[in-house]
């Protein structure tokens, strides 16, 4: 059965809901409709369908909330002593380190271009997973960038960040 | 009468040879991603639809409408012979064929699952000639409150048809997507809202840029895993011999009962909003178990497969009359469908069958001759698309995450974007790991904007008076029906099935 630590945990998912939307309610008061003449909007205003989709999450969320702890005191305390899971537990480590990579890569997309900035990408997440098909992961990387850039640029003339070194 | 002609219509544009050509590829390449676990035809839609920006609008609607129901087919196929089903839906499938296939009867499960699909394929279709053409007659009444109480109907669906997770954390979920709808300009007066003085998000999130974030990216960094050997898919394999991908005629006809009957009950499920194959199909299984309880349920029952491929496939033609009668998106898979359409510059809806017949009938032509493709590619040529399933998973998911990449990139051309994205992706994670569901998310997005239109609208038409809304009998009826969907299982659940307890 679903023991307390579980219920700890939906408890924490809802005060994160309840807390984002109620941010977003106020945000909602950043939106000002001054200066814009009523009859040119006339019958709804800018801030009308935010401010209303404000009030229903928050309601939304304390009944999640309310749920959840109702659930909780509910519910059976569990009989070993781990601790319940943190809300960031979906990241793990081979996660978080594609992540950064990913980031890294959009700080260097624009300054070294598709091209290359693509291939380090491709060459560092698959040499990161698989280190045993070294000459299967150059390939790829190699190949498959080209081809989506001479498709992009050539075929669809979507144009792709050059970089300084192709400018 | 008019509905052959119209059909006959449909047929000469969807057979000239650019659209047939783009049918072929779009059949093909759904079945291939739907042959592959993780990858879906949301995935593969966002990813390719900036692909078609420059393409003929009806090529590219058949080559997306292809993935989109060639992926019901290609489902069945992974779940079969590796018992990892590549969409929800081959779930049902995967139990009984998974069975037949350790028996030795791979050839015939396969079979079994190609002829039902389509069956379930064919007959979805004809429904769809059949009914869309009264459904258009009726929505062409629709002024902006009818159009408004729809669409609050098709969320509250959304949310109260919805499994394993609970109806708050799917009404917070369409929050989440109508709030994120709510940022950019706003489209009647222009005023910047919530874009924090960045003028990226003037124009709002792109739909196509939530949609490649939170299923493409989350399911990339989802499955970019250390290799930790044997993988599900090299352990469960089923070898088999492809002479044998065939069903006696006897077989067909033991089957046929199942796939009619499925496909009925398919097609009608699909049609309503926020239900889908996942309903549908375990649905059709457990009447089939009813009907004969003789069967070897289980074990590897041919009627299973079966029950599940029809109602699936039928199903899934079941869910695009709702967006093509009237714009309406039920599932995230539609949705993306939808935004596929707009982009392209085609507003599905009654007007479009007026204005558009060659469109929309080329397009349900193009249904009938895919889904004879996919039966002729099935029977013969499994045996190649079986082996799609040892694709090594880094390359599979890498390419995804570079097609993502690109995707995202061109869809306005901007780096922000793909920014935009990696963060969707990471949210996406998140949602997966507290239960919420994406796809109402997704739905609100593309439907916020329609509602804020149409509220505006019918606050002028009803004189700023609410009773003259609900005073609307075609309002009226949707608000009670959404109404009962919300407070039916509720009442259900509290007072009709605890009575057996108390006595």
């Amino acid at each position: 059965m679903k023991d307390r630590k579980y219920w700890l945990y939906e408890v924490k998912i809802a005060i994160i809901a309840v807390v984002g939307a109620i941010l977003y309610f106020m945000l909602t008061f950043t939106i000002s409709s001054k200066g814009i003449l009523k009859s040119n909007y006339n019958s709804i205003s800018p801030e009308l369908m935010p401010r209303i989709i404000g009030v229903v999450a928050v309601i939304v969320s304390v009944l999640m909330l309310i749920q959840a702890v109702s659930n909780y005191k509910k519910a059976e305390v569990s009989s070993d002593n781990k601790k319940s899971e943190s809300i960031l537990s979906f990241l793990d480590k081979d996660k978080i380190i594609i992540i950064v990579m990913l980031i890294i890569y959009l700080l260097l997309i624009n300054i070294i271009g598709y091209i290359i900035s693509t291939i380090l990408l491709s060459l560092a997440i698959l040499n990161y997973l698989d280190r045993n098909h070294i000459k299967r992961n150059i390939v790829f990387s190699v190949i498959f960038p080209i081809a989506c850039f001479i498709i992009f640029n050539y075929l669809l003339q979507i144009w792709l960040p050059m970089g300084i070194f192709f400018n | 009468m008019s509905m052959f002609s119209n059909l006959l219509l449909g047929l000469q544009v969807a057979l000239t040879p650019m659209n047939f050509l783009f049918a072929l590829g779009g059949v093909i390449l759904g079945q291939i991603v739907g042959i592959l676990p993780g990858l879906g035809p949301i995935v593969t839609i966002a990813v390719l639809l900036p692909f078609t920006y420059s393409l003929d609008p009806i090529a590219a609607i058949t080559a997306f409408s292809g993935i989109y129901y060639g992926s019901q087919f290609g489902g069945a196929i992974s779940a079969i012979l590796v018992n990892a089903p590549g969409t929800e839906a081959a779930i049902i499938t995967a139990m009984e064929g998974y069975p037949m296939a350790r028996r030795g009867m791979a050839g015939k499960a396969l079979a079994a699952a190609a002829i039902s699909s389509f069956v379930g394929g064919i007959l979805g279709t004809l429904f769809m000639v059949l009914l869309s053409g009264p459904m258009t007659k009726m929505v062409v009444a629709f002024a902006a409150p009818e159009y408004l109480a729809l669409m609050i109907f098709a969320l509250v669906c959304i949310s109260g048809f919805s499994e394993n997770t609970t109806l708050l954390k799917c009404c917070f979920s369409i929050c989440i997507g109508l709030a994120i709808g709510t940022i950019g300009l706003d489209g009647t007066t222009g005023t910047a809202r919530l874009t924090f003085g960045n003028y990226n998000l003037y124009e709002g999130i792109s739909f196509v840029i939530l949609a490649i974030g939170m299923f493409a990216l989350a399911e990339v960094l989802r499955n970019l895993k250390k290799n930790t050997g044997e993988t599900n898919a090299t352990k469960n394999r089923i070898e088999f011999d492809s002479g044998i991908v065939k069903l006696s005629m006897k077989e067909l006809l033991y089957i046929l009962p199942t796939q009619i009957r499925s496909s009925i009950s398919g097609f009608f499920i699909g049609v309503l909003p926020g239900v889908g194959s996942t309903t549908s199909t375990p649905l059709a299984y457990l009447t089939e178990k009813k009907i004969y309880p003789k069967g070897e349920w289980g074990k590897g029952e041919l009627r299973g497969v079966a029950a599940g491929e029809s109602s699936n496939n039928s199903c899934a033609m079941g869910a695009l009359v709702p967006l093509l009668t009237m714009g309406i998106p039920g599932s995230g898979t539609t949705a993306i469908m939808l935004s596929a359409f707009m982009i392209l510059g085609i507003q599905p809806g009654p007007l479009l069958f007026q204005n558009n017949p060659e469109m929309v009938w080329g397009l349900i032509a193009s249904f009938f001759i895919g889904t004879c493709i996919l039966l002729v590619i099935n029977l013969p040529l499994v045996k190649y698309c079986a082996k799609l399933v040892q694709i090594p998973n880094d390359i599979l998911f890498i390419s995804v995450l570079l097609l993502a990449i690109v995707g995202s990139y061109s869809v306005s051309q901007r780096i922000f974007d793909v920014w935009l994205i990696v963060l969707f992706g990471i949210i996406g994670l998140f949602f997966a790991k507290a239960k919420l569901p994406l796809t109402p998310c997704l739905v609100a997005l593309l439907l916020g904007e329609l509602i804020e239109t149409n509220l505006a609208r019918s606050i002028v038409i009803c004189n700023h008076n609410i009773f003259e809304f609900f005073k609307r009998p075609i309002v009226a009826v949707f608000i009670l029906l959404a109404v009962l969907v919300i407070v039916g299982p509720i009442i259900y659940r509290n007072f009709i099935k605890k009575k057996p307890e108390k006595n």
